[in-house]
């Protein structure tokens, strides 16, 4: 059985969707992120996977980037948390909801 | 020279923004001067351009001097433009040069007003807004200046506003007027849609191809302007009332100029009575005619001296009106130009009598003044004799001439014009004689000594020249268009402007004679009948209040107006409150429902945000699958 | 059938790990599960030929990221042995520091069912006891976000699919330069394979004398450094950012706040000294 592109899609999907319905069904900020990280994966291993069958390596650079970038975003983000827990000692992102209009 | 055309309305109104940024500052009497001198210039101006025109051939005399484009939006384009033609030359002319002797006399009849300067702001504008609606090339601008007279008359006639009833008076010369506006505004529109421009030369052109039905209606709305700003019938009830103005307002306004507006714009839209239909025409004939045996009635019974004149004005211009109607045009203008002057001639001279008498001016406290105020005296007796129709002054002969086209008008009835006609003639000779019997002769009805002494005296200069300028006018102004051959100098040159609608007559000689026959003795009657009842004490006098009250026309519109009118009144303003305001607040309410009932989906969560997001995401991605793959 | 297999087992890897992060109530565990998702991942990445970004992923992701999230729970506590703790980090069960103002959602540890319904919403049967906090997953605030989120998440999938499965065949881009000249794509056994490139070297009369292959890293670092550096600077700029960013907010001059999480300051130690 040979291992075409469409697996690694397909893989990417699943994961990107697991990381998507984590995101929608947890309260728990950390695990939010968590649950971000793996949709970013996700979406690594589909360039990677293009990238591959392509014959092209923008898309290795591209998820260089992409994971940079995904550093820098937790850095933030874990920061911001870290500031959140100082006001209350358990918090779920629904208790932030003072943008509501 | 006729490019100095523009220098005619723009004098006036540069004096009009001089005094209001200066007008205090100057004060008593430079400001008066200030203004005097701004009028004058436009005369100067006025009589140029009446040269340089006069130096054209006939044919080009209808020349229009474009300033700018006004106003140009899809297929309506408007040019700020003057038209110079015979026509308004001539109203320019009696208008600067009438207006300018009124502000000169101003200045001496104002004398010692707290609000001196302001007074001369007006009058300027007054002038300006006059000036424009008479040059105008388009209807708009000539609304333009429509609208600006009317301001200018309700700012003048409230100048004392401080008494209530002359802020009344003022408002109601406003109101009516604006009655008169919307005809001018429905006419306007439905003159664009007909031909598709509002200028006149485009209106004479086209007026041919507008069907008599719109040319009818055209006409009606715009006589119904015409009745009012020129007080006939049924909205006439303005002009007694402004008399609460000073009275060189009266005479300037209400004698002179403002008055004959209306008038002016029907002669200046002859094509389009040329194509309306005979009966609309006819029909402004007899409101002349009612309207001026009405007001002829009522001219008899009136004691205020300002009144008699007013109620004469509203007879004379009836006159015109009656001209116009039969297609009169040129002895419309020459009365007009004759009325100014007398008119005009008789309402300074009643002020002089007024400031004379320390502002009394009910007539049966006057009497015998004319040893005490000779000039003034001597030109009233002038303007009278004018008015009277006595030959040779020239009230005699515009105003036979206005008889002669109703003797001819078989029509519209012309012989019944006629005699109507007649008969105020009869009536204006006997209560003008009345007046001036009542005023200048007879033995003075006023204390001499005493506490109540009043010590009448003869006007100032500045107000006693130009009393003898007009009185010289009204003597000599028939000459204008005498009926003899080739004496006709006013329908010559008048004619360019009247397009061919001009009736000419036919009428032999002997029928003319007989005719001017019969008018000059049926006014010396009338002043030997007036003579018997209030000099010669032979008979009594009669005068009805029926006929003092205008047959009670003016209180029933109160009464109407008050009662049942007011319904309609709460209707209509129940309908503006309730449908117009309600579309407008319900335009608003939509918006905040809108955004009341979007508000739930601002849920603050996060999470929510997230499913909105994915469920978009679901939703592109969907729309975009199905159009590849269906 | 060796690519076959490793792609299987990695692929299970990645999902079980997914999966036990998204169901994990202990913070910690799914941290971990994470760690071992990313080591699936990176497998999968040594199998597709891009061995540099295989490192990376272990070392930034595995190495730093989660590092990162295991370092702020255990500072904040979160989890910690059990839920539901009134945790304030630093002082085991010391009410005392606790600050007056804080927020009510906090739910003591021993509280009954009855106070537990009151503090937050709850859309289905609490026994007594049980332990609720306002992360788990049994209590939604939210209506119809679970139900919602997952038939959304399912749709998702669905539509990728649908992409995926009614799309046609995919091109090969790129075709490789026999004559001696080096591409950036090579081929291997007639199948497009990237990473790897061929340099032959040929003899002065065109015969082939030996081929050497470039590593991944080397054609990477032609790409991120050559061809987009502007990229490449922007994003480390934006990590700067980041970082800076990140201590000026944590960074507080607020001493109440500081002793109320248990952290010593001076005045403290002064107290406690005095």
């Amino acid at each position: 059985m040979e291992v075409t592109e469409t697996w690694y899609l397909l893989l990417s999907a699943a994961l990107f969707t697991i990381g998507m319905i984590g995101f929608l069904i947890r309260r728990n900020p950390l695990i939010m992120f968590m649950c971000v990280e793996l949709m970013l994966n996700a979406v690594n291993i589909s360039f990677v996977a293009f990238s591959d069958v392509l014959d092209d390596l923008s898309g290795q650079s591209a998820v260089f980037f992409v994971l940079v970038v995904a550093a820098a975003e937790v850095v933030i983000g874990l920061s911001l948390v870290v500031m959140l827990y100082r006001r209350k000692s358990k918090v779920s992102v629904d208790d932030l909801a003072e943008l509501r209009g | 020279m006729l490019e100095l055309s523009w220098l005619i309305p723009a004098s006036p109104l540069l004096g009009f923004v001089l005094l209001v940024v200066f007008g205090k500052r100057l004060g008593e009497p430079v400001a008066g001067w200030v203004a005097t001198i701004f009028s004058f210039i436009s005369f100067i101006a006025t009589v140029f351009v009446f040269f340089g025109l006069k130096s054209l051939p006939t044919e080009e005399r209808f020349h229009i001097e474009k300033l700018f484009n006004w106003i140009d939006s899809g297929s309506f384009s408007v040019d700020a433009g003057l038209l110079v033609d015979p026509l308004s030359v001539t109203m320019c002319l009696f208008v600067t040069g009438v207006g300018t002797l009124i502000h000169l006399y101003s200045i001496g009849y104002m004398h010692g007003d707290a609000n001196f300067s302001k007074f001369f702001v007006y009058l300027n504008l007054f002038i300006a807004s006059m000036l424009l609606l008479v040059l105008g090339d388009n209807l708009l601008i000539t609304f333009l200046g429509w609208e600006g007279v009317g301001a200018c008359s309700y700012l003048l006639i409230s100048f004392w506003f401080e008494d209530k009833d002359n802020a009344s008076a003022g408002k109601k010369a406003f109101v009516t007027n604006r009655v008169g506006d919307f005809g001018f505004m429905i006419a306007t529109f439905l003159v664009f849609t007909s031909i598709g421009s509002i200028n006149y030369d485009d209106i004479a052109a086209d007026a041919s191809t507008i069907s008599g039905v719109t040319a009818t209606a055209i006409v009606m709305l715009f006589v119904l302007a015409a009745t009012g700003k020129s007080a006939q019938l049924p909205l006439f009830v303005w002009l007694p009332d402004a008399m609460a103005g000073p009275t060189p307002v009266s005479a300037l306004i209400h004698a002179a100029t403002m008055v004959t507006s209306g008038v002016f714009l029907l002669i200046r839209l002859n094509p389009l009575l040329a194509e309306a239909d005979l009966w609309a025409t006819g029909m402004i004939s007899w409101i002349g005619a009612i309207t001026a045996f009405v007001a002829a009635t009522a001219a008899v019974s009136q004691n205020d001296i300002k009144k008699v004149l007013a109620y004469s004005t509203v007879s004379q211009l009836g006159y015109l009106f009656m001209a116009v109607g039969v297609g009169g045009y040129v002895a419309a203008i020459f009365h007009m130009i004759t009325h100014a002057f007398f008119k005009a001639l008789l309402f300074l001279g009643a002020g002089s009598v007024i400031h004379g008498m320390h502002h009394e001016q009910d007539m049966r406290k006057m009497g015998g003044l004319r040893p005490l105020m000779p000039i003034t005296g001597f030109t009233f007796i002038i303007g009278w004799l004018a008015i009277a129709g006595v030959p040779p002054f020239s009230g005699f002969w515009s105003k036979d001439e206005i008889l002669l086209y109703l003797w001819n008008a078989d029509a519209v009835g012309g012989k019944y014009l006629w005699v109507i006609g007649l008969v105020t003639a009869l009536l204006t000779a006997f209560y003008m004689t009345r007046q001036v019997l009542m005023t200048f002769f007879g033995e003075q009805n006023f204390e001499t000594t005493g506490d109540h002494a009043v010590k009448p005296h003869e006007s100032p200069k500045l107000m006693t020249i130009p009393l003898m300028i007009l009185s010289g006018l009204a003597v000599v102004a028939g000459l204008l268009n005498l009926p003899l051959k080739n004496m006709h100098y006013l329908a010559d040159w008048i004619e360019p402007s009247l397009f061919g609608n001009e009736v000419h007559l036919d009428t032999p000689n002997s029928t003319k004679w007989i005719l001017a026959l019969v008018a000059i003795a049926v006014g010396l009657t009338a002043i030997a009948l007036a003579g018997s009842v209030y000099y010669k004490k032979r008979f009594n006098k009669v005068e009805p209040q029926f006929f003092a009250d205008a047959w009670s026309i003016d209180s029933s519109y109160a009464r109407f107006f008050g009662g049942p009118g007011r319904l309609v009144f709460d209707a209509l303003s129940w309908f503006d409150r309730t449908v117009i305001d309600g579309l407008v607040k319900g335009v608003g309410k939509v918006s905040v429902v809108a955004g009341q009932s979007l508000r739930p989906l601002q849920t603050g969560y996060i999470r929510s945000y997230g499913l909105s997001i994915v469920i978009g995401t679901l939703a592109v991605a969907g729309w975009f699958i199905w159009r590849l793959f269906s | 059938m060796v690519d076959a297999s490793v792609f299987i087992v990695s692929a299970l890897i990645i999902l079980g790990g997914a999966l036990c992060v998204v169901f994990a109530k202990n913070p910690v565990h799914a941290a971990l599960s994470l760690v071992a998702s990313f080591f699936g991942v990176a497998v999968l990445f040594v199998l597709l030929e891009a061995h540099f970004l295989a490192l990376v992923q272990v070392v930034v992701y595995g190495g730093a990221i989660v590092v990162l999230f295991i370092f702020v729970i255990m500072l904040l506590g979160v989890g910690g042995n059990a839920e539901g703790t009134r945790r304030v980090p630093g002082s085991l069960g010391d009410s005392k520091n606790l600050h007056a103002g804080q927020n009510a959602n906090v739910i003591p540890h021993e509280t009954s069912g009855a106070s537990v319904a009151a503090g937050s919403g709850n859309s289905g049967n609490l026994h007594a006891g049980q332990k609720l906090d306002a992360t788990s997953l049994k209590v939604e605030p939210i209506t119809g976000q679970k139900i919602l989120g997952v038939l959304a998440g399912f749709g998702f999938f669905a539509i990728i699919c649908a992409g995926l499965f009614l799309s046609g065949p995919m091109g090969v881009e790129g075709a490789s330069d026999d004559a001696g000249a080096v591409a950036l794509t090579g081929t291997k056994n007639g199948i497009a394979n990237s990473g790897i490139e061929s340099v032959i070297v040929r003899t002065a009369d065109g015969q082939v004398q030996e081929t050497r292959e470039i590593a991944n890293v080397k054609l990477l670092a032609r790409d991120i450094f050559a061809r987009n550096v502007l990229a490449f600077e922007a994003t480390a700029l934006l990590l700067t950012i980041a970082t800076v960013g990140a201590v000026v907010m944590v960074k507080n001059n607020d001493k109440e706040l500081d002793s109320s999480l248990g952290l010593k300051t001076e005045l403290d130690l002064a107290e406690g000294q005095s």
